[in-house]
């Protein structure tokens, strides 16, 4: 919700400085928010070698960020069931913006950029109609919202987009809402029902996959999106823990949906639980995390197992080079493949659930 | 470190070097807890393999059937390293199988004499559900397997069974204590050949997560499955209730805990101490080994409350020996999205 004074501070900053870039934050390569040991939070851009470039303060704990395309501005969410997103210019580690969400709807913690950054879609939960939706945000209007549109599932978590602009949702099919349980108790277990869906550039459904009957526990939560559109998305298995589910998905439009899974021993280990999902800075492999589990799992893009890398906590997750970069509630930034190699330690930082990958951007 | 002990006396310091409370929890938990575990497990395991090797038949394995369990006891909560390596640690206990899967696979083993049991390296790649210890259990203990005779296909599978553990056992004490094994691994932590933890605080970390999620673990699983529902009480899901060792093996992980808890703590930690003490003794006074009275309200309560207490018990574990050490469940692992 854009005030008259926030307007116009944007409308100042924006006439001083037109040509703020990502350059002007340092050039980040990702951002990651976390808590310090003062109990504070904070968005942190990162540099290819996950040294700090700037430190942003955030008024609560994060969950994810969206990172504009070309203008140094990540929006960053509180957690479910949080009904504020804060725009950070990250140049001047200063809050532009405040995104307030609608009455009878509270954001997910994840959010994107589409139309080149011109708007900003944000996976709601709208409790009153219980069903979900993406709140459409003007950039250039200061952040007003504009709209919204379903995304035919319950409790959308996150979206990612296509080459050629479709929107992919995961609607993760567990309802909440705000009075009860703190906002974070899931209230239809029995009969949720996640989903995978595209939509159009202009918001249309085109396709929505369900898992078969026996997995509709497995909550469809992250996205990533590899070479040749190739949709990856992690899993949060809801029904008995001995149970073993797959936790990660693949999906090609237009083909069935695989559901690889490790073997039998590493498949438990994960405890039922991806919290990140990224492809390979590379396109070459994907992977999951499991902070309960303390491990990477590492995948083909035809599903084949790769293998697992070890780490307690470990939970952001983004692309670095042919592998990854991964980061944990200990203070830990990490080069991830085969092994991992501590890039970064800081410690009493504990690093949230996910990091972003800004694209190599120059000027 | 000898040479900074030996500088250290030349100049007769004051202060030993010693000092380092978290130092010394992690001395002591991995040379005085992780290693006994590890040595004793491949001490009894070995023994229960030589045992069966000489006589497979369920009177003759059964004491050293419960000595490897006992053993495994006391290192089962340690899921980490060479434990949890190569899917171990299931295929030495491979429960709760929710599905029967056990039975099934042993029973089509059988009918169909798989040759799979005649070479252990083979059979280090069987099913999980025909190898370790709950494998074993229903050969021994069960009546469907348990009437096997002297040279039979079953009685090989229980030579396998016995072998592939011993194996498994020695594996694991090899990879824990030889030199840059995982013991060095913890103890040396940013140090290592190999880091897997970056400092002495994330190795002090990772083992107390193994001590509150092991108990936690108690709680949910051998607690929580046989009981149930107040509604719909489940005795038939009590882990090992066919050898009668459901309330044993609640006893020796309560015991393996308070082990580790003290190891760790920094300094005394007698609430946490009187908690363990009550859960032990209450678990003792069941007199219900195979966990049974989950079947009436009355005894459903009593194994309920032994629950309760391991909650107690966790309450003080965190302001007896996590909080003076630093250390707390992870971030991510405990609140995730």
């Amino acid at each position: 919700m854009s005030t008259r004074r926030t307007f116009i501070k944007a409308a100042l900053a924006a006439a001083f400085v037109p040509r703020l870039s990502w350059a002007d934050a340092g050039s980040p390569a990702f951002l990651g928010a976390a808590k310090d040991t003062n109990g504070d939070y904070a968005l942190y851009g990162l540099d290819h070698d996950a040294q700090i470039l700037f430190r942003a303060p955030l008024p609560a704990r994060g969950h994810a960020a969206a990172a504009h395309p070309t203008k140094p501005e990540a929006v960053a969410f509180a957690r479910r069931p949080g009904t504020f997103a804060v725009v950070v210019n990250c140049a001047t580690g200063k809050i532009t913006h405040r995104l307030d969400a609608p009455e009878g709807r509270h954001f997910m913690g994840h959010g994107l950029f589409v139309n080149d950054g011109a708007l900003l879609v944000t996976p709601e939960n709208n409790y009153a109609e219980k069903k979900g939706v993406l709140g459409i945000w003007d950039r250039a209007k200061g952040y007003t919202r504009v709209g919204e549109v379903a995304t035919h599932g319950i409790g959308p978590h996150d979206v990612r987009p296509l080459s050629d602009g479709t929107l992919v949702v995961a609607n993760g099919g567990i309802f909440t809402h705000p009075d009860i349980g703190e906002g974070r108790q899931k209230l239809n277990i029995d009969d949720m029902e996640p989903s995978l869906v595209y939509l159009s550039p202009s918001f249309a459904l085109e396709e929505k996959h369900v898992l078969a009957p026996e997995l509709h526990q497995n909550s469809i939560r992250h996205l990533s999106i590899g070479p040749d559109d190739q949709v990856a998305f992690a899993m949060q298995w809801e029904g008995d823990e001995m149970e073993l589910v797959p936790l990660i998905g693949l999906h090609r439009r237009g083909e069935e949906v695989m559901l690889p899974q490790a073997d039998m021993g590493e498949q438990y280990a994960m405890k039922g639980y991806a919290g990140s999902i990224s492809f390979s800075g590379d396109g070459t492999e994907v992977g999951i995390t499991s902070p309960r589990g303390g491990r990477l799992h590492r995948f083909a893009p035809d599903g084949t197992f790769l293998g697992a890398v070890l780490r307690g906590d470990i939970c952001g997750l983004a692309p670095r080079e042919d592998g990854y970069l991964g980061s944990d509630g200990f203070g830990a930034l990490l080069a991830l493949k085969e092994n991992m190699l501590p890039l970064n330690a800081v410690p009493g930082l504990a690093w949230d659930n996910h990091l972003v990958a800004l694209p190599a951007l120059v000027g | 470190m000898r040479k900074l002990t030996a500088l250290c006396l030349s100049l007769s310091c004051a202060t030993p070097l010693a000092a380092d409370p978290l130092h010394e929890a992690l001395r002591r938990a991995v040379n005085d807890h992780t290693i006994p575990a590890v040595k004793t497990f491949d001490a009894e395991a070995a023994a229960l393999a030589d045992v069966a090797a000489q006589n497979c038949l369920p009177e003759a394995v059964k004491p050293a059937y419960h000595a490897a369990f006992d053993a495994w006891m006391g290192l089962q909560h340690l899921h980490m390293g060479p434990v949890e390596a190569n899917g171990r640690i299931l295929a030495i206990a491979f429960w709760p199988d929710k599905k029967g899967m056990t039975p099934r696979t042993l029973a089509s083993y059988i009918a169909d004499e798989d040759p799979i049991i005649e070479d252990p390296a083979e059979f280090a790649t069987a099913s999980i559900a025909v190898r370790g210890l709950f494998a074993l259990e229903y050969m021994l203990y069960d009546a469907q397997f348990d009437g096997y005779e002297d040279g039979s296909y079953a009685c090989h599978l229980v030579q396998a069974i016995a072998h592939d553990l011993g194996r498994m056992a020695h594996e694991i004490d090899q990879e824990w204590t030889m030199p840059d094994g995982f013991a060095d691994t913890l103890l040396k932590a940013g140090d290592a050949a190999q880091p897997l933890y970056l400092s002495e605080t994330e190795s002090v970390q990772a083992l107390y997560t193994m001590l509150t999620s092991s108990l936690e673990n108690t709680k949910l699983q051998r607690i929580g499955r046989p009981i149930g529902t107040f509604e719909r009480p489940r005795p038939t899901r009590a882990e090992a209730r066919r050898s009668e060792r459901s309330a044993r093996n609640v006893m020796l992980q309560l015991e393996a805990a308070r082990d580790l808890a003290r190891k760790l703590a920094p300094g005394e930690m007698p609430l946490a101490e009187a908690a363990f003490a009550k859960t032990i003794a209450l678990t003792e006074e069941l007199d219900d080994p195979a966990f049974e009275g989950a079947e009436d309200p009355m005894g459903r309560l009593k194994i309920e409350i032994i629950g309760q207490n391991i909650d107690t018990i966790l309450g003080h574990l965190a302001n007896e020996v996590g909080a003076p050490l630093g250390v707390s469940a992870g971030f991510n692992a405990s609140d995730g999205d």
